[in-house]
């Protein structure tokens, strides 16, 4: 035991580092939302009428995103908000699918989808959408639904071109491959009505595996006996992702950003949904292009102008789960280079005390957390195993690393047991059901800790890119050109040695003649050799 | 130690694969077998030429001059050891390869010059002025050791050596790494990305 100690511990510069950043930043977190907990209740309690209710305007930008925009546009249009007060524009950056053609028809002729029924025929139908395995289904929407073609200028060009058509007092920009609960709008307008000093605030993203609809082969929905949308069947390895994704989300929507709203801190204002008063992003102007993480960006140009940033807790939206590793693997180096580009765009903002809470702990402390120290961790991880070159035993080498293990396994138990005290109980059953996953939770954040560690790298040495090739794509691709190349170079052995055959026959052929000659004829022919001058 | 001829192909085979996975570039896998192959050969180089005891040495001759300077009562021990006077009596700390920052250095060194956001003269500086500063917090860590166990006498010494020393070096090796790398990436990147926003 002693010798373990000595391990852990003196040894331990890189083991000390995780304990001191992950275990104090959880421990910071969970007071953090505790203490404001209460507070919080006492807000949420208070009703408001629809007559109070602010004109929202929602935008969806969208390029290439005809599997998923019927679904979204559904969502939006089951929302309960008054719908002389909702207006929704969808912009479509360029998309060279049948996105554009999709949202008109929802337009015009209520959005009705082909889908295959269990007797295999392909029918026109309006099976609503699913949310957490249940679909629902929508009657007549009498809001309004525009759609702006941009042109393919990108994504800040297309929230742009959406700010500009928008005429809302409050500005939701949402994705187009979520699906909003059917009170979300609501519970983000309340929001702005309940503190009128909030200028931005993000919504609460939700991983649901059960909106991955099940497709027949040539891409069309499948329906059950009951004409209700059915979920793909996931594989192990894909269940076991999405699962991880949803208390990963869980943790840093529910913890994290909850704790960023309360101390002033929130960086990133989702994506996927966020929302705006219009004086203050009118203030703004516009989205950047300058990054990949327009969203980041415009989040610290609030910040730089003291605009009040919050976390609608209540308005979930709910986000499909990237089960492809190599998606994984472009989405988190995609997220790792915004966020770098971000800070070193605001780098003024890092460690000054001018930039309040935010600027001297909060961007430090994240930078610290996952670029500084994250290569001294590249690098302690592997170097371990070296260790009982230097004479330590194999023994405490497995203790150390099962130490470390459980660490984090703490950390993943006690997150989900303080979310578990303030979710609603949907979010309650889920995370139960879901706590076999949270074993396999520290392995998944250390392979998408060097996913993220990749972007770092890549911001510095590739060029920006919405993309990225991932890993098993790369690996697949390696293994492919080494196969061609080997059949290659068989086949081009293959020819010399097809050659030299050749080579050789042929001079066999020559050969063998005069060798029959000489040996049955041989003295005649030496007789005249010897003969000749 | 025998002459660890293995290095000779060892470094070979790490040069090869360095150099594919640039070539490829695969950043990651370059990044990390250019900086822990760099960290293996440089120690088992240094155990093999015996530079480690030569450190090692040095640091405790270093650690006990200045801690006699601050009124200590310290002395050298043996080729590396410190031997430290205590209102109990006196204690004596071994600096061995853990205390002699020669890893802790050749992980900085690796880190920085595989690090593919600076050019060879500021990788150059970089490192230089990373492996000082990795060995300066290593003496400052020694002498908080020393300190601490010339206050508390023999028995702080485990707690001094491996929560106190080990947090000390820790925030100066974070610092170190802070303004070395960090800071200077976030101006490599706001320059690619074309300058500062005013926020």
């Amino acid at each position: 035991m002693p010798e373990l100690w000595t391990f852990v511990l003196i040894w331990g510069v890189w083991l000390v580092t995780p304990i001191v950043i992950d275990g104090v930043d959880t421990l910071l977190r969970l007071l953090t939302v505790a203490t404001a907990q209460r507070r919080r209740s006492r807000l949420s309690s208070r009703s408001v009428s629809d007559d109070a209710l602010p004109t929202v305007s929602l935008i969806i930008p969208a390029h290439n995103e005809a599997q998923v925009i019927d679904r979204c546009l559904e969502s939006v249009k089951a929302q309960d908000y008054p719908s002389d007060k909702l207006q929704v524009i969808v912009i479509d950056d360029g998309s060279t699918d049948d996105t554009a053609d999709r949202v008109e028809d929802h337009i015009y002729n209520g959005g009705e989808r082909r889908a295959r029924t269990p007797e295999g025929d392909l029918v026109w139908a309006n099976p609503g959408y699913v949310m957490r395995g249940r679909t629902l289904r929508l009657g007549k929407f009498a809001g309004r639904l525009d759609l702006i073609r941009n042109g393919h200028g990108g994504k800040a060009a297309a929230l742009n071109a959406g700010l500009r058509a928008s005429n809302g007092e409050i500005l939701v920009n949402i994705d187009s491959d979520v699906v909003l609960a059917p009170d979300c709008v609501r519970r983000i307008a309340e929001e702005f009505v309940r503190d009128p000093g909030l200028g931005a605030a993000t919504g609460n993203i939700k991983i649901d595996w059960t909106m991955i609809e099940a497709r027949d082969s040539e891409g069309h929905l499948r329906l059950d006996d009951d004409g209700c949308i059915v979920s793909r069947e996931l594989t192990t390895l894909e269940a076991l992702t999405a699962r991880a994704q949803f208390h990963e989300y869980l943790h840093s929507f529910r913890l994290g950003r909850q704790a960023q709203a309360d101390t002033g801190t929130v960086y990133t204002l989702a994506g996927a949904c966020s929302a705006f008063r219009r004086d203050v992003l009118h203030d703004i102007c516009a989205y950047s292009d300058r990054t990949v993480s327009e969203d980041t960006d415009l989040t610290l140009d609030l910040h730089g102008r003291d605009v009040a940033i919050g976390f609608a807790a209540d308005a979930k939206v709910h986000l499909e789960p990237v089960v492809d590793w190599d998606a994984l693997y472009a989405q988190r180096v995609r997220w790792a280079r915004g966020q770098l580009e971000v800070c070193s765009t605001h780098r003024r903002m890092v460690a000054s005390r001018g930039s309040g809470l935010l600027g001297w702990l909060a961007l430090p402390q994240m930078l610290i957390t996952d670029h500084t120290t994250a290569f001294p961790r590249l690098l302690w991880t592997p170097l371990l195993l070296v260790f009982p070159a230097f004479g330590y035993s194999w023994g405490t080498l497995a203790a150390a690393a099962v130490s470390l293990y459980l660490f984090y396994l703490l950390i993943e138990v006690v997150n989900t047991l303080a979310c578990y005290a303030i979710v609603d109980e949907e979010t309650r059953a889920l995370a139960i059901s879901t706590l076999w996953v949270l074993p396999v939770m520290p392995l998944y954040r250390f392979v998408v800790f060097h996913f993220r560690l990749s972007g770092y790298l890549a911001t510095l040495t590739e060029p920006q890119q919405w993309s990225m090739r991932g890993p098993i794509a790369r690996t697949r691709s390696g293994m492919e050109s080494a196969r061609l190349r080997t059949v290659q170079w068989t086949s081009v052995m293959g020819l010399w040695l097809r050659m030299a055959g050749s080579m050789l026959t042929w001079f066999l052929a020559w050969l063998t003649p005069l060798l029959v000659a000489f040996l049955v004829g041989g003295e005649r022919f030496g007789h005249l050799i010897r003969r000749r001058p | 130690m025998t002459t660890p001829l293995w290095l000779i192909p060892a470094a070979f085979i790490w040069a090869f694969a360095t150099w594919q996975t640039r070539r490829r570039r695969l950043w990651l896998a370059h990044y990390a077998i250019g900086a822990i192959g760099l960290v293996l050969i440089g120690v088992f180089a240094a155990t093999w030429l015996g530079f480690d005891r030569a450190l090692e040495s040095a640091e405790a001759v270093q650690v006990s001059a200045i801690a006699r300077a601050l009124g200590l009562a310290v002395s050298v021990f043996g080729p590396k050891g410190i031997a430290i006077g205590s209102p109990g009596g006196w204690s004596v700390f071994d600096v061995g390869l853990e205390c002699s920052a020669l890893l802790e250095a050749l992980i900085f060194a690796g880190l920085v010059g595989f690090y593919p956001g600076f050019d060879t003269h500021r990788r150059a500086a970089t490192v230089a002025a990373g492996v000082a500063l990795t060995y300066v917090a290593n003496l400052v860590r020694v002498l908080v050791i020393v300190l601490i166990v010339a206050q508390q006498g023999g028995g702080a010494t485990f707690v001094a050596h491996a929560v106190v020393g080990r947090l000390v070096f820790f925030a100066l090796a974070i610092s170190a790494y802070w303004f070395l790398m960090t800071r200077p990436t976030l101006t490599a990147v706001a320059r690619a990305v074309g300058g500062e926003r005013d926020a």
